[in-house]
């Protein structure tokens, strides 16, 4: 069964899989005395072997107005060292439009620079997202490619003196998603320009570089805040004036040596991205730590 | 769904026997801790650690302190120990560490303590 979707319901629902695109999981990253954990809203910047298995979101009520579930697991595989691939799918639900299956998602990612001293690291990639992966879709009718950049910042190269600030990070993500048909049923398929940041402060880096944190539960927690926000900047004349939407996304990631658990809140920032508090969470899984010698390590070029 | 479940639980039962970045649990001085002289620096792991490719620095206010080749504790290789060289005054010491897992990843990271 197919999902049909009228033009005047494309736009929101464009949207509605936007939204749902920055939901995807995305990896971990290592960069001298820094971890970047896997984040939610944006993806970190470095590239690793992980499974996200499940993520869920639940919006009570999305850009469309509709009540929304979502589940969809990723899977990243390094080819190289620093090169990976990554696939992304999954199903959504939307109360009065029923299930129907998202677009599958690809993803090429190259971190280009580490600088361990100071925690700083940078990746550059490219998602392709193929519209009407499946019958029974609840994505776009076409293709959707983005050029990203995601970069990290630790603050551990901080003075001492300012010790308290140094578990400190950011990470950072822009991108731009290009439709490869200009229009759908009459409907302008607009180009969007998205970014987004996170702060977070990392207890299992004071544990070991600050002062040591008796409590095994607490140490290994990471509380953040992820902020997401998308813009069309082309082809979107007939679709009413530019409107920013995004979401703000605390809440707070348990990282174990081979694992974490991700929980955050999702509130819209103004009325065009939804409505009310939403919820996503996420497990996900190190292969790079849980299966290091098979396939946890990249293809080519690995240490041993 | 149940496939699902399985390769979840198929994934999570390699975790006992596997290892991972290996990131500091705890130490001895306590990373921030502010103790007596002390006879060695032994670092608590999350995974066990190779002391032939890990390494431990210890420098305070009179410079860099000797300390001795980096072994892991009997029976642990998750605990990484070096012998401080000397005596050490009173003042705050940095000890800067890096460690490769058994499996080769590669971490690293510094703390202070004091000797009163």
């Amino acid at each position: 069964m197919s999902i049909r979707i009228s033009p005047a319901h494309a736009a929101p629902l464009a949207f509605v899989v936007a939204l749902l695109g920055v939901q995807h999981a995305f990896a971990h990253a290592v960069c001298g005395s820094r971890i970047f954990p896997a984040t939610l809203g944006i993806d970190d910047p470095g590239v690793g072997d992980e499974v996200a298995l499940p993520t869920v979101t639940y919006l009570p009520t999305n850009s469309g107005g509709s009540n929304e579930a979502d589940i969809s697991f990723s899977y990243t595989k390094t080819i190289f060292p620093n090169f990976g691939l990554s696939v992304s799918d999954g199903a959504t639900f939307i109360n009065g439009q029923g299930w129907g299956r998202d677009d599958l998602q690809l993803n090429a990612k190259y971190n280009f620079f580490c600088i361990p001293e100071v925690e700083f690291m940078g990746s550059v990639g490219v998602t392709a997202d193929l519209g009407k992966t499946y019958t029974n879709y609840m994505g776009n009718d076409f293709n959707t490619y983005s050029p990203t950049l995601d970069v990290g910042l630790g603050f551990g190269s901080l003075p001492k003196s300012l010790n308290f600030l140094r578990p400190l990070a950011i990470t950072a993500e822009a991108s731009e998603d290009v439709p490869d048909q200009n229009y759908t049923n009459g409907v302008q398929n607009s180009y969007n320009f998205n970014w987004g940041f996170t702060i977070q402060y990392s207890l299992p880096y004071f544990n070991a570089n600050v002062t040591e944190i008796d409590n095994e539960f607490f140490r290994r927690l990471i509380p953040i805040t992820e902020f997401t926000f998308s813009r069309p900047v082309a082809n979107f004349s007939t679709l009413g004036p530019a409107i920013t939407t995004g979401t703000v996304q605390p809440g707070v990631i348990y990282a174990a040596s081979t694992w974490q658990f991700a929980l955050e809140a999702v509130l819209p920032i103004n009325s065009a991205s939804g409505r009310g508090v939403g919820v996503v969470g996420e497990l996900h899984l190190y292969l790079d730590d849980l299966m290091p010698a098979t396939l946890g390590r990249p293809i080519f070029g690995a240490n041993k | 769904m149940n496939r699902l479940l399985f390769s979840f639980a198929a994934l999570t039962a390699f975790s006992a026997a596997a290892y991972a970045h290996a990131q500091l649990e705890s130490a001895s001085p306590p990373v921030g801790g502010t103790v007596e002289s002390p006879a060695q620096i032994s670092i608590t792991f999350s995974e066990g650690v190779e002391p032939k490719f890990s390494g431990v620095a210890v420098s305070g206010p009179g410079g860099a302190v000797p300390v001795g080749k980096p072994s892991v504790a009997p029976g642990d290789d998750k605990v990484l120990v070096v012998k401080v060289g000397k005596k050490l005054a009173p003042g705050t010491y940095t000890v800067k560490w890096h460690a490769v897992s058994v499996d080769t990843h590669h971490t690293q990271g510094d703390f202070d303590f004091t000797v009163k």
